[in-house]
């Protein structure tokens, strides 16, 4: 079993980088120690995406940090990035499965079932959330709370992420509830100071 | 490629139309002897997609006709199709080759510089459109005609599809332009019989 060597996974969204492009943040993310990205960008055409994917993998492979492509598996190989995130809607993690045994896949689920599914199906690793209430995660109804992401953190083998609202001061009864690590978006990428938010992540997730 | 890309080409549509489902409209394709069908649906999740992709190639399976998919080589290879159809905003060509191989890549182009371009990235057939007026899909520039499509079909050795506005009525006129291939989709989609229509199409080609 793949046991990520990550705590703490940054995922983007270049409409909430708004203190610098995103290439920027991704990369200062990673001098600052964040070891696993996911590219997560909506609405980019499949050129754009291939083009700033491709810029990506150059950033993340420099700093030995980990690249996984959000739903497209066909640019996740295309750039050699190190593994596919399938969001519920996407390809299932076993149809990705199916077409490369090499990717890594993570798997976002919103519900117990979904996260057996799976796992079930393959995912090296899920995200389950949202945990609490956030602004990006609302079109998925109400935050799932510590108790949900305890069941499913209890149910599956392979780790689970909370995502979702998650703050450092937050970050605490998630792992006690079972969560293997953290994944966010606005945290690390409308911090201030990207280097000091990936310090206090460090402090209470014991690395990232 | 077994054999050469001549003939009808049709673009699945659900929006236009709600009587026959992507899967449906491919099994009538495919018994009208239609050289070519595309599944394009861009704001489908790929995992809606995918299973649309699925039940269209159990459709042209053991037939003489080709499943594209639209922008995704993924789903081409998860779906089991046999090749992707890419605009100028989709992969880069060469991208898709490194994919999927032998499998077929088709561009689009608007004009023969971009037809010329398309064809040196390594497609194996180029569409060129809009050719005429077409409200299936919305073109921010004018339809480029019969003239412009023959000089794409002088300019490059690999198939011309002719796409956008097309009918039974002006498909002669493109085909007599130097069309390999006539992409339609309302033309077959909305017909009261889209099996009827295609073979109409097709017997153009005869």
């Amino acid at each position: 079993m793949y046991k990520p060597e990550f705590r703490y996974y940054l995922i983007t969204d270049r409409k909430q980088s708004t203190r610098r492009t995103l290439v920027e943040a991704v990369a200062e993310a990673c001098r600052q120690g964040i070891r696993a990205v996911q590219l997560r960008e909506k609405g980019l055409p499949g050129r754009e995406l291939y083009e700033l994917a491709d810029e990506v993998r150059t950033i993340t492979l420099r700093y030995h940090a980990r690249l996984f492509i959000n739903e497209r598996v066909d640019v996740a190989l295309a750039v050699g990035a190190d593994g596919v995130h399938c969001p519920e809607s996407g390809l299932a993690p076993a149809a990705v499965r199916r077409l490369s045994s090499n990717l890594l896949i993570g798997a976002s689920t919103h519900s117990l079932k979904a996260a057996e599914q799976a796992a079930a199906g393959g995912a090296d690793f899920l995200l389950f959330g949202p945990v609490y209430q956030t602004p990006s995660k609302m079109k998925y109804g109400d935050p799932q709370g510590i108790s949900r992401l305890k069941a499913v953190a209890g149910a599956v083998s392979i780790p689970v992420y909370a995502v979702g609202g998650i703050t450092p001061e937050r970050a605490r009864p998630c792992l006690e509830a079972g969560a293997y690590g953290v994944a966010g978006i606005s945290s690390l990428l409308q911090a201030e100071s990207i280097g000091q938010r990936a310090q206090e992540w460090k402090r209470v997730l014991g690395g990232l | 490629m077994t054999k050469k890309l001549r003939g009808v080409y049709l673009i699945t549509d659900t929006r236009i139309q709600q009587r026959f489902s992507h899967k449906e409209l491919t099994r009538q394709a495919v018994q009208a002897g239609v050289r070519m069908v595309q599944f394009r649906d861009k704001d489908a999740p790929a995992a809606e997609a995918l299973n649309h992709v699925r039940g269209m190639a159990e459709e042209t399976a053991g037939s003489d006709t080709i499943l594209i998919v639209n922008d995704r080589p993924d789903l081409v290879l998860a779906g089991g199709a046999d090749g992707v159809h890419l605009g100028r905003d989709d992969l880069p060509i060469p991208v898709a080759r490194r994919l999927l191989g032998g499998m077929i890549i088709g561009g689009t182009s608007s004009a023969v510089e971009e037809a010329v371009q398309v064809e040196r990235e390594g497609a194996d057939y180029v569409a060129l459109g809009h050719i005429f007026e077409t409200r299936t899909k919305h073109k921010p520039y004018v339809p480029r005609g019969l003239d412009i499509l023959k000089q794409v079909r002088q300019a490059v050795s690999v198939p011309v599809v002719a796409i956008g506005g097309i009918t039974l009525l002006n498909a002669p006129q493109v085909i007599e332009a130097g069309a390999d291939m006539i992409a339609v989709s309302s033309a077959i989609c909305k017909a009261d019989d889209p099996e009827k229509a295609a073979r109409l199409l097709v017997d153009l080609f005869r």
